[in-house]
Formats: structure tokens, sequence, C-alpha cells
């Protein structure tokens, strides 16, 4: 007895599960923020240990590191890793949606090892995706360890991801973002808190060693001239088709590639790193991350012939990379891709319209979310990516006309997101937040019934109310008025009942118990309505403003109609 | 059964908590000395290539410099010099576009850097962007510098008041002067630069004093004596003008100006008939002088020879002598002002003369001027 009572004692003086969560969301922050931190390293490392510290390297390193590195990282793949292929998006939404959280500590091994490989080498990938899965597989770990219920192991994947990402981008708000409007599809408080400060402590701790500089060092941004705004839409339009061209690449690669014997699995990523290299030897730029040419970009290191030239070749170069099954991310090939394309709008429109155009960093950096906004379809995200990584609020409003532009361009021609088209090639079904986003959602208004005939007053008499119900015979229940925003409420069958057993002229107020609250609003969905109807077998509909005011009644049986176009069951 | 499993989950999850909240101090400690590590190699690294980019800039391979600097500029992000670096290598190789936005970048971060706002300012006044010239060199003026922040301030403000004139923007450029006149140490060579401008300025009577103190200080600066007698021509001092530009010239060889100038000071001082000081006989000697300057200046130009002048000259000339002029007055007033209509319609016509004939003029206007 004495045992057990100093049990319950000690679990009501240990936290509950939702403050566990918030615990460990700030652990995994901080141990995802050191394995960015050495992941970091390592490519920094790799890249001087194989190509030198110039940034231009030389033959013959280029070709051939990409390619040696390309077998080692091939024959890690196949043979030790086989869960790293891909950029990690995707293995983190199927941790949640199919595997219960579970990455295991296998693959962040990995993803680590292989990623910094291909990366340091030369491939022309870029670290915020591994790092994003990075993030989620030491999460699914120390879930693990600290067995978790299965609800929150589902969550801590993404919540293990937005500090990974976090960490990679050194911006919070993106990562949670990323997080909620790409893997996770939905703003729950519960896990929300969770992202928020995983990512934070993320983000602190990878600045605590390296500082809080910025991603990019922007110049200074300024609209120059109204009319700027049409090249920035026409910026958000070819972005929308280089997006398409890499995307259908991509999707048309990629199949063709793995349909290939095994063994030439082992012989992709190096061929792709000959390529890759090959492509080097004449444009350096084009290979790894390539965060320090956006930089150069966007203080007008290039005339627009080399902008585009590296925008198309970083197009070919990371779908090489990219389809070959070499681990790595695509985000800064992404934003690489944009800001070249970014940076050579801006120069063009130079030389067509010198008068009003506005600093080629804006342009570049406009670019890099018009292709985020085309290729990864996270719209939000997009927007306030560049907003963060620039620390330039005022850029918004071309940014938000030219994403929004390669938004519809891609969305019009290629019906699934990147994203999606890799999973299903997986052979993986995963929600398609894109899809669910644009789902169509029921809400009261469409589903309930027109109250006329169906409410009777508090006053009226049993014997009126009879009269009046049997002028609709159709209507299963009715809504008694109490007065004062109450509402009550009894089936035909119940009316039928007090007919035969109460007085007929007492007023209804008497013989009707009050409907509890909490009632519906026409605005409100129809799953949250599912929820309200919960053991009630219709509830009033009322308005908001005004609750004494009756707008419609809902019953199950609506619900059903509503959302599956039928009769319903009743 | 329950409460056994219940405790020993519990216990886990509290065991592996700790574990995990313990384990970040050497995860800490790890990554710290991994960092440490890194960020020397970084450091390193980016000395290495500045240095390099140092010397391909002084060997004048601005190129190379600046990719060498850019290289060194990425090993040290959050280290603006090696991008002022950059940019100055862009500079020297003409890529002023880029280097502007380099610069820009800086400015972003540190816009009251006084080096950055100078280098942005000279870009602009290179653009002939007068406004974002004059906004940057203000504000490097105005911004902070490390080491002799008050020279740097004054080769600013100089700098800055030299575009002006180039402008032909004299007054702006007089008002930049004036402010620094009042702040120059007691450097005899800072004081004659800035008289230098002030006189290209057309501020002749600002540069006389400043010349003057100058002059206390090294009273044997050639360039000093060479400027105070331009300054003091341009007074109308020709006495000072001829002394000190013969002072100047006993010190150094002047200069082609310097030289003319002294030449037509000597010779306003030798023609000028209304010179205090000089006996009735030596000024009716240079009437007679300037009399022959003025006809000789009519042959010049005859397209300032108007009939009547031709003629007046023509009747009056017997009698220009010493003699005929002592013995009537209005004769000298006759023969003076009839010079002063030849000298004002040659030069109206012609433009200005040489020699003598420009004493002539210089000693009429002066004349025109004291009366």
């Amino acid at each position: 007895m004495n045992a057990t009572k100093k049990l319950f004692l000690t679990a009501r003086l240990a936290i509950g599960d939702e403050q566990l969560l918030l615990l460990v969301a700030i652990l995994i922050g901080v141990y995802s923020g050191l394995a960015v931190v050495g992941f970091r390293l390592a490519i920094e490392w790799l890249r001087l240990m194989l190509l030198g510290s110039s940034l231009t390297p030389a033959f013959p390193r280029v070709p051939l590191v990409p390619a040696a590195a390309g077998l080692l990282v091939a024959a890690f793949v196949v043979l030790l890793f086989p869960a790293v292929r891909g950029s990690g998006v995707n293995q983190t939404k199927a941790a949640l949606y199919i595997y219960d959280g579970y990455i295991s500590f296998r693959t962040v091994i990995g993803k680590f090892l292989t990623s910094a490989i291909a990366i340091g080498s030369g491939q022309s990938l870029g670290p915020e995706d591994p790092s994003l899965q990075i993030g989620a597989g030491l999460a699914s770990a120390l879930g693990r360890q600290l067995n978790l219920s299965r609800e929150h192991m589902r969550y801590i994947a993404p919540i293990g991801a937005a500090a990974g990402l976090a960490a990679a981008f050194n911006s919070p708000i993106t990562a949670v973002l990323f997080v909620i409007e790409e893997v996770i599809g939905r703003w729950t408080a519960g896990v929300l808190g969770a992202v928020v400060l995983s990512a934070v402590a993320s983000v602190v701790t990878e600045q605590w060693f390296l500082g809080d500089e910025p991603l990019f060092r922007v110049p200074p941004y300024h609209l120059a001239h109204g009319a700027e705004l049409i090249a920035y839409a026409a910026l958000g339009l070819i972005g929308g088709v280089i997006s398409l061209v890499f995307v259908k690449s991509v999707a048309a690669l990629r199949p063709r590639l793995r349909a290939l014997p095994p063994w030439t699995w082992y012989l992709q990523p190096a061929i792709a790193g000959l390529f890759v290299g090959g492509i080097g030897l004449r444009f350096p730029q084009v290979m790894g991350a390539g965060y320090e040419f956006i930089d150069q970009a966007m203080h007008d290191q290039y005339g627009w012939r080399v902008l585009l030239a590296l925008c198309v070749l970083k197009v070919v170069t990371t779908t090489a990379s990219f389809v070959s099954g070499t681990p790595g991310g695509l985000f800064a090939p992404t934003l690489f891709i944009g800001a070249m394309l970014g940076g050579g709008v801006c120069a063009i429109e130079r030389l067509v319209a010198p008068g009003i155009t506005g600093p080629i960093g804006a342009y570049a950096l406009v670019g890099m979310g018009t292709l985020f906004a085309g290729i990864i379809r996270a719209p939000m995200t997009s927007v306030f990516m560049i907003v963060e990584v620039s620390g330039n609020y005022s850029i918004i409003l071309p940014v938000m006309i030219s994403n929004t532009i390669a938004y519809l361009v891609s969305r019009r021609f290629q019906e699934h997101a990147l994203f999606d088209v890799l999973a299903a090639q997986e052979g993986t079904v995963l929600p398609s937040m894109e899809e669910e986003r644009e789902s169509d959602v029921h809400s009261v208004e469409d589903a309930m019934r027109d109250p006329t005939g169906m409410t009777f007053k508090g006053e009226e008499s049993l014997s009126t109310a009879l009269a009046r119900s049997a002028q609709v015979p159709a209507a299963p229940y009715f809504i008694v008025d109490m007065g004062g925003g109450v509402w009550g409420g009894l089936s035909r069958a119940e009316l039928e009942h007090l007919h035969d057993t109460s007085p007929h002229d007492v007023p209804l107020r008497t013989l009707v118990a009050p409907l509890a609250p909490p009632y519906l609003y026409p605005d409100q969905s129809t799953a949250t309505a599912l929820r309200v109807l919960r053991g009630r077998p219709f509830v009033p509909v009322v308005h908001r403003a005004d609750r004494t005011r009756l707008e419609g009644v809902l019953a199950l049986d609506d619900v059903l109609r509503a959302v599956t176009g039928t009769e319903g069951i009743g | 059964m329950f409460p056994t499993a219940f405790s020993t989950t519990f216990g886990r999850r509290r065991t592996m908590l700790t574990l995990a909240v313990v384990g970040t101090i050497p995860a800490f400690a790890f990554t710290h000395s991994l960092v440490q590590h890194s960020r020397d190699r970084r450091e390193q690294l980016a000395v290495d290539w500045a240095r390099q980019g140092e010397q391909d800039l002084r060997a004048g391979r601005a190129a190379q410099a600046a990719d060498e600097f850019r290289t060194a500029q990425q090993y040290a992000r959050d280290r603006g010099e090696y991008r002022l670096q950059l940019a100055q290598a862009l500079i020297a190789a003409n890529r002023f576009v880029e280097a502007q936005a380099q610069l820009l970048t800086i400015w972003n971060q540190t816009p009251g850097d006084g080096v950055v706002n100078r280098e942005l300012g000279r870009i602009a006044a290179r653009d002939e962007d007068v406004a974002n010239a004059l906004r940057y060199y203000h504000a490097a003026i105005d911004g902070a510098w490390s080491g002799d922040a008050a020279e740097e301030r004054r080769r600013t403000r100089t700098e800055l008041a030299e575009f002006l004139l180039q402008r032909h923007d004299t007054t702006q450029a007089h008002a930049e002067l004036i402010a620094l006149v009042g702040d120059l140490p007691p450097d005899p060579a800072a004081m004659t630069d800035a008289a230098a401008l002030l006189l290209k300025a057309d501020a002749g009577a600002q540069a006389m004093p400043l010349l003057q103190k100058a002059l206390a200080l090294d009273p044997r600066n050639p360039r000093a004596l060479r400027l105070a007698g331009e300054a003091a021509f341009d007074l109308g001092d020709y006495p000072t003008a001829r002394s000190d530009l013969e002072a100047a010239v006993a010190e150094a060889p002047l200069d082609a100006r310097g030289e003319q100038l002294l030449d037509v000071s000597t010779r306003v001082l030798a023609l000028d008939p209304f010179a205090r000081r000089i006996s009735s006989r030596e000024r009716l000697r240079r009437i007679v002088r300037i009399y022959g300057v003025a006809r000789a200046e009519l042959e010049r130009c005859p397209a300032g020879a108007q009939p009547d002048l031709q003629s007046q000259m023509d009747t009056l000339e017997p009698k220009m002598t010493e003699h005929d002029l002592a013995r009537d007055p209005d004769l000298v007033d006759q023969a003076i002002a009839l010079v002063t209509n030849v000298e004002a319609s040659t030069q109206a016509a012609c433009g200005p003369a040489q020699g003598d004939a420009l004493a002539l003029q210089l000693v009429l206007r002066q004349r025109r001027s004291s009366s």
C-alpha cells in the first residue's frame, strides 16, 4: 500500500507527457544543432582535403575527385546504408506517417557520412535536406530511448527535422514553416510548441559555435521603380518554367536509372561525379552547395551570360547528381539556380532599362525564393525563407509576386510536387501536403438543415407544437427556443411520447430539457461538427454575433450527406 | 504488475533523460574542439590568401588579387576587412560595379565606416553621381576611422572639394574648403594644399591669410610663396605678387603659370601711371608708354578699331610727349580716356591680350574698381 502511494506521489511530481515532449524537443534541438555543426565541418574539411582551399579547384582534382568519391559513396549506399538515398524529406515524412517515428541510427550515420563525402567532393547537392534527416534520426533515437508514447513518437521525427533544417539554414522560422507546411501539414498546438522549441534550441546551439552571420550578406535593397515589379513577374514566369524543367527531368530520369541492373548502382554516382567535374573544369561554381558563388552573384561579380549559363548548368548537374542516387539535398542547388536566374534577369533588365533596375542582390534573393516555390512547392516557406536568410523585410513584395507566379506555373504543368513524385517512385504512399491543403473543406453551413418549421417557442403549448409538427412530416427533430440564447431539442418520437404522457396545455419550456452547449456556428468545419455531435443526435447552429438567432440544425446524417454527396444513412 | 511496469518505465525514462542532459556537456566540449580547430584553419587560410592578394595587388595584378581576397573573405565571412580589400582590388581592376556591390554590403553592416563611405563616394564621383558622391563623402567625413581620423577626414573633404571643383561647382567647393580650413593642423603643407584649392574656387581672399600662416611657419616654402603670389595677383596686389613670386623663383623654378604671373606683375608695376609714390615725370612717362601699348593693341586687333577711335588716336598722337602732357592736364585725362576706350573695344573684339597689353588691361581694371 505504501509502495503504491509513493509511486503515485512520484508520478504526480513528475512532469507530464506534454511537458516531457517540450523538454525532449529542447534536447533534440541541442543535439541536432551539434550534429549539423559537425556535418558542416565535415563537409568543409573534406572539401579542403579533396579539392583544396581555392574556390576554383583545377585539374586533375576536378573531375577525378567527384568521380572517385562517387564510387566510395555508391559502395556505402548499396552495401551499408540503403536508406540514405535521396534528400531525406520523404524519409522523415515516412517516419511520421508509416513507421511511427522510427528512423534507424544507422541511417543517421550513413546520411552524415555519405552526404558529407558527396558534397565535399563537389557533387552538385546541398547539406540542408540531409541535415533535416539527421535531425529527425537523432530525435527518433532519443525518443526511443525515452520510451515516448506512440503519439509523441510519430511527431518526434518532424521535431528533429525542424531542428536539423533550422541549424542548416541558421533560420528557425523557415524550418518551422517548412516542417509544418511540407511534413506535418497542419498547425497542431501540441506539436507546434515542440517544433518551435527544437528549432530555436538548434539555431542557438549552431550560432554558439558558428556565429550569427546570416546565410547571405545582401546589399541594401530598394525598389528602384514601380515598373520593376514587371521584371519580378517575368522572373516568376521564367523561374516557374525552369522549375518545371528540373522537376520533370528528375522525375523522368530517376526511375530509368533505378531500373538499370543493380551493378550499375555502384557506378552511377561516379559517372555523375565525372560529369559534374567535367563541367566544373570550366564552371567550378556548379560544384558542391555553391553558397559562396551565390554570394558572388549577389555582389555583381558575373555578367548575364555567365549567370544564365550557371543557372542552366546547375539544373543539369544537380539532376545528374540527384538521379544517380547520390545522397544529398536539393535546397541549396534550388537556391543556387534561383540566384543565378534572378541575377541574369537583373543583368538583362539593366541592358534594356537601366534607369529602373534595382540592385542585383535583390533579384538573386527573389530568384532563390522563386525556384524554391517552383521546385519544392512550399509557397509560405519560400517567402519567409528569403526574408529570414537575408534579414531584409522590404523585399517581401517582389518575393510574393515572383514566388506566386512560379508556384502557379509549376502547378499548372506538373500535377504533383517533386517530393510527392519521388515518394511515389519509391513505392511509398505518403500524404501530399499540397493536395491536403487544397482539398475541399466542408463547413457546417454546407451541411445544416434550414430550421424553418422545425422551431418552437418555449412558450408554445405542447398541443400547438404537435399541430405544427404535423405540417412538417419529414422533420425528424425540433428545436425549442428557451430564451436568452438557450436552446432545447427533441425528436419527433419524444414529442409524441410527451403527447401521451403530459398535459397538453403546458408550455414546452417546462417539458423539454435545454441542450447543453457547445452549439455550432455556420463557418465551422464538419470535422469540428463531428466532435460536437459526439453522443448528441443533433445540434443547433447559431449566429456567432447573436446566439439567440438560429441559423440551422445539424445532425450526423446531414454531415454524411454533405461529405459524401449522398442521402446519408438515416 | 502495473505499478512495477510503470515504475520501471518511469525510472528508465528518468535515467535516459538525465543521461541525455548530462551528455550535452561532452558533446559540447567535443564540438567546441572541432570548431576551434576548423576556425584556426580557416583563419590561417584567410590570412594566407589575403597575403597573396596583397602581393598581387602590389604587383599590379589586381584581377588575380581580387580572386584571392574573395577566397580569403570566404574563409573569414565575419571579417569585413577582406571584403573591403576585395572591393579595393576590384576598383584597382576597374571593376567598379562589382566593387560597389561589395562596398554596399559592408556599408549595410557598418554604415558609419569612413573608409567604406569614401570608397563609395569615389565610385559615385567617378560615375558623376553628384548626390551619392556628396552623401557618401559627407558620411565618410562624419564617419568612424581607425588611425588618424582627423587626417583621414581632411583628406576626404579635400577629395570632395576637388571633385566639386572639377564639376565647376565653386560655391559648394568653397563651402567645403571653408570647413576644411577650420580643421587644418599647423602644418604648412596642409595649409598650402587647402590654399591651392581655395584659389581654384576663386577664393583668393581666404587663401591669402592661410598662405601667410604657412609662410610664417615655413618662410621659404616655394609652393606657398608661388601660391601667395598668385593669391596676391588675383587680389590685384601686384607688388606683393611680384615679391612673393620672386621669392619663390629664388627657391625653385616657377611653373609656366607662375612665370606668367611674375611677368605680368612686373609689367603692371612698370606701366601703372596711377601708382603711388612715383614722380610726376615718371607718371607722364608711363602715360606716354600706355598710349603706345594701346596703339599697338589697336593694330593687333583691327576688328576693335572703330573709325573714330583710330582717328582720335591719330589726332592725339603728336601731342603724346612728356612735355605736352606736363603743360596740359586736360590732355592727360583725354589720353587716359582714349586708352581706356581702346582697351575696352579691343578686349571685346579680340579677347584677352598678352604682355604689356594684358598688364594695361589689369591696370585699367584696377583703376575702374578703385574709382
